[in-house]
């Protein structure tokens, strides 16, 4: 790259977007791991998006596409951030069409308020990732974030009908559609959810939506141990019952919910009398196994996810694992994360997942000098290399720098890495988008 | 053209050493059954024909092909309906069939491990008595295989709820168009980078083959119940639709056939005692937890009754269930016994807009003298507006074909787009530039370059023409 007269980029962004949209410096809260971008820019339209990235493409500046930052600890260290491109402004919800459950809306538009909008029309989008009440939807998508629910509706990249993508060069395209079902031409959809701003910046999602469930309960089932709790969630899992999401909790992720046991949370959606059913059959395997119950319906149900998904904020935290393993082996992996992590977190709070075999582990890293943190990433690793030859993967979620220098956040891409470094060549020929951020520091 | 001969009997000598003689087919009349897909009106015989039994020959066959620079392309059992499975510019076909073994059922975990020529049905029969079942089941699925599912991203009735195959394919191993083996997604487990999965998933054959499929495999629903509700006009019937959605039901299946399709059907060996003098009926399905079915069967009744249903029969037992849909399984079958040529269509328009869209197409076919029959996946806004014809009449192939840009010009203006289900293929790459710009279709052309760059695997489909803007 070369480099740039600051005040000139600072110039030519509020050019384009106007100087109450700039941000130059940029304050602290806007630094990506340890770098500090030159400006912090807030467009309106995808057309000011086209024009800072052609801006941003001549140039060669980095630029990283965000929506709250919600999600900005996760990534590789960046190799170079010029502007943050914050898609804030860009909240409208521009088509909702209830009739048809879709709705298209700007990448800003936040999660809770489209929701808040859609409960009108007894519609919702099914999402409960952390820090859910700041999610933006494009962010959301970018992220292909998603919490316990996904075990009930799945991820993001399954209620993704179509998108607005600003590609590197300033281009806009659009794929995808507005209808619920469509295989017209190549699904590119899929190459943007989950890419984290290295391919394009989202700027417009069109989503399907979901009925709102009439009714709603949670059953917790409370245990000393993991085992009893892990046993009541394979049989539920085995059974008829259909939970929207199903969840294992340590007691660091309890404590925050007035509790001091480890937990089986079971959360229940559907019609009235459905609810009522699953809820006493959940008993009665709780009743087997001797454990004990506590039942909340509608909004203490609501209220207790919203809790979880605000964990690490209720629990001070700089180091998040997520690891993915087979379904069948989430206890292990449960036990094999608080081996590796359970003494150098305090607090520290774990949630596992056994219907899609998602553990995540959090919390405050305990640490005596700088040897501890490479002697933490060491751990990392070797937790990483047990689970990937399972056919797992473990992710950092959120790592202070220091860790970050010993480690690729992401793990082991495989053998289709050459696709993915031909699709970022295809895609972002100057690497300009997020340098460095995502898999092997594309 | 000698030295064509030449060439061409060189690599052929070379896949009879890698497939066996016998399993390396050239002759015009076995090629003639290769030469179209489910739609007859593209019609393109192949070189040849190969069949691979394993990944390996696949693998060595496709690297023998690259070398020559002949274009190929995979097929499973050819029931296609965009002319997707057809070779274009003379290539060869690697019918898939053979490679058919179930490798690894993990109810566990749920999932399977197939090879490509498995065939839908078979798999969801094989881990039926488990209580589970492989959820997308295309109209097909008697003989359609899973390879090819994944590409074209088959849906069926059931996707109205269930999804499409891109929701229940967790990770796939595939032969590149240069020969090389990757996997994409993971096995169960979340895989890292870009979700290449979701991407080669419908994309019809152009990005490499898929020579093993890692699919989810679904529980069977506590309690299922089909209603049958009956009316006098189409426009009923579509209203009802759309009351059903926006009352927040999600049925598992929510099909319409009008009365050419019932009549059709009728006089056929599927017959399943639709009543013939309705407009149109609808095939409801609701699964899921006995106490909800129950519940939004009988909310369902009501919405029907009230939008001017005539009976609504609720199936009492699953040999009733099964004779209902052996009707709509059945439809395309009997509707080809009317003519020689039966042109299967597939467009999707927003739900809301199948009262008002309806009629219209209904319009188009009388314009053009056309004999149409719907039966279709009205839950989705998923459009099957079928025209009988005889391919031998060029007056009458020109008038479908007129017919059919209209329709898709009228679905596209509201909101909708080209196909739900069956792929662009042939069939509709003249019509993608209805939904997307000059720099979309660009963008797509820049992927499948990556996936593709010599331009040998099934070339000829999906996009309008090999296109890419270097930055």
């Amino acid at each position: 790259m070369t480099p740039q007269p600051e005040n000139a980029v600072e110039r030519d962004v509020i050019a384009i977007v106007g100087e109450a949209n700039v941000l130059s410096p940029a304050p602290e809260t806007y630094a990506v791991d340890d770098r500090r971008p030159l400006a912090v820019v807030f467009p309106g339209t995808s057309e000011e998006v086209a024009a800072i990235l052609r801006l941003a493409h001549a140039r060669e500046l980095a630029v990283v596409p965000i929506g709250s930052g919600r999600r900005l600890s996760l990534g590789n260290l960046p190799e170079r951030v010029d502007l943050l491109l914050s898609m804030r402004r860009m909240d409208r919800v521009v088509d909702y069409e209830p009739a048809d459950l879709t709705v298209s809306v700007e990448a800003g538009c936040s999660l809770d308020a489209f929701n808040r909008i859609a409960a009108a029309h007894r519609q919702w989008l099914p999402f409960d990732p952390p820090d859910a009440d700041r999610a933006t939807l494009g962010g959301l998508v970018a992220a292909d974030d998603f919490g316990p629910l996904r075990h009930g509706y799945g991820r993001p990249r399954d209620s993704v009908i179509g998108l607005e993508v600003v590609q590197a060069d300033g281009t806009r395209i659009r794929t995808g559609g507005r209808v619920v079902k469509n295989v017209t031409g190549y699904d590119l959809n899929k190459l943007f959810v989950g890419s984290f701003g290295t391919l394009g910046v989202i700027t417009r999602v069109n989503f399907k939506l979901r009925p709102l469930p009439e009714a709603e309960a949670t059953l917790i089932l409370f245990g000393a141990a993991w085992e009893p709790l892990a046993s009541g969630a394979r049989q539920i899992l085995h059974s008829e019952l259909l939970p929207a999401a199903l969840l294992l909790a340590d007691e660091g992720a309890m404590s925050p919910l007035g509790h001091e046991r480890k937990a089986l949370l079971v959360r229940f959606l559907e019609t009235a009398p459905a609810v009522a059913y699953q809820v006493e059959r959940a008993r009665a395997f709780a009743r087997a196994l001797s454990l004990p119950v506590e039942e909340l319906s509608n909004e203490a149900s609501r209220s207790l996810w919203t809790t979880l998904t605000r964990l690490h904020r209720l629990l001070p935290s700089d180091l998040q694992l997520r690891l993915s393993v087979l379904p069948a082996h989430t206890l292990e992996a449960v036990r094999a994360g608080e081996r590796a992590l359970g003494e150098r977190l305090a607090p520290r709070y774990l949630l596992a997942h056994p219907g899609t075999g998602i553990v995540l582990i959090g919390g405050r890293l305990i640490l005596e000098d700088e040897r501890g943190l490479s002697s933490v990433a060491q751990e990392l690793l070797r937790l990483r290399a047990t689970w990937e030859a399972q056919r797992g993967s473990l992710l950092i979620e959120q790592a202070p720098p220091e860790i970050k220098r010993h480690i690729d956040v992401w793990g082991n891409v495989g053998s289709s890495l050459p696709l993915m470094q031909a699709l970022k060549r295809a895609f972002d020929p100057k690497r300009i988008l997020s340098p460095g951020r995502f898999v092997v520091g594309l | 053209m000698c030295e064509g001969t030449l060439r061409m009997a060189s690599w052929i000598a070379e896949l009879r050493e890698i497939v066996g003689s016998e399993d390396v087919l050239t002759d015009p009349e076995q090629l003639l059954v290769y030469e179209c897909d489910g739609l007859s009106i593209h019609k393109h015989p192949p070189a040849a024909v190969v069949f691979p039994e394993s990944a390996e020959e696949v693998v060595r066959v496709v690297k023998v092909l690259g070398r020559h620079r002949v274009p190929f392309l995979a097929r499973g059992a050819g029931t296609g309906l965009s002319g997707g499975a057809v070779a274009v510019e003379g290539g060869v076909i690697l019918e898939l069939a053979r490679m058919n073994r179930i490798l690894e059922i993990d109810y566990e975990n749920r999932l399977a491990v197939v090879e490509p020529g498995v065939i839908n049905l078979m798999l969801t029969r094989a881990v039926a008595d488990a209580g589970y079942f492989y959820a997308p089941d295309p109209s097909s699925q008697m003989a359609c295989t899973l390879g090819g599912n994944v590409a074209e991203n088959a849906g069926g009735p059931h996707c109205l709820k269930y999804g499409m195959t891109v929701h229940h394919v967790l990770g796939l191993e595939v032969v590149l168009p240069n020969g090389e083996m990757v996997t994409l997604g993971g096995h169960g487990a979340d895989a890292v980078g870009y979700d290449l999965l979701g991407l080669f998933i419908g994309s019809e054959g152009t990005f490499g083959i898929a020579t093993k499929i890692t699919v989810r495999l679904t529980r069977q629903p506590q309690a299922v119940k089909t209603l049958l509700a009956d009316f006098l006009s189409v426009e009923e019937a579509s209203r009802t639709v759309s009351a059903i959605i926006a009352a927040g039901i999600l049925p598992s299946a929510l099909e319409m056939m009008d009365r050419a399709t019932i009549e059709a059907v009728e006089a056929s060996v599927y017959a399943a005692g639709l009543p013939t003098d309705a407009g149109a009926v609808l095939l409801i399905e609701l699964d899921g937890l006995a106490a909800s079915v129950e519940y939004e069967a009988a909310r369902v009744v009501e919405i029907c009754h009230a939008n001017g249903a005539r009976r609504v029969l609720v199936a009492r037992d699953d040999a009733e269930r099964a004779r209902l849909w052996a009707g709509r399984k059945g439809a395309f079958g009997a509707l080809g016994r009317i003519s020689p040529d039966l042109m299967v269509q597939d467009a999707v328009i927003p739900r809301s807009a199948l009262p008002e869209v309806l009629p219209e197409i209904y319009r188009i076919a009388a314009r053009y003298g056309l004999r149409m029959a719907n039966v279709f996946h009205a839950g989705d806004g998923n459009l099957h507006p079928n025209i009988c014809f005889d391919g031998r009449d060029p007056d009458e192939v020109r008038r479908v074909k007129e017919a059919c840009r209209e329709i898709m010009q009228l679905c596209v203006r509201v909101g909708g787009t080209l196909t739900g289900e069956h792929g662009v293929g042939l069939d509709k790459i003249a019509y993608m530039p209805l939904v997307f710009t000059e720099d979309d279709l660009e963008a797509m052309a820049r992927v499948r370059a990556v996936f593709d760059p010599e331009g040998l695997c099934n070339p000829g489909k999906v996009l309008p023409v090999r296109r890419c803007r270097a930055f």
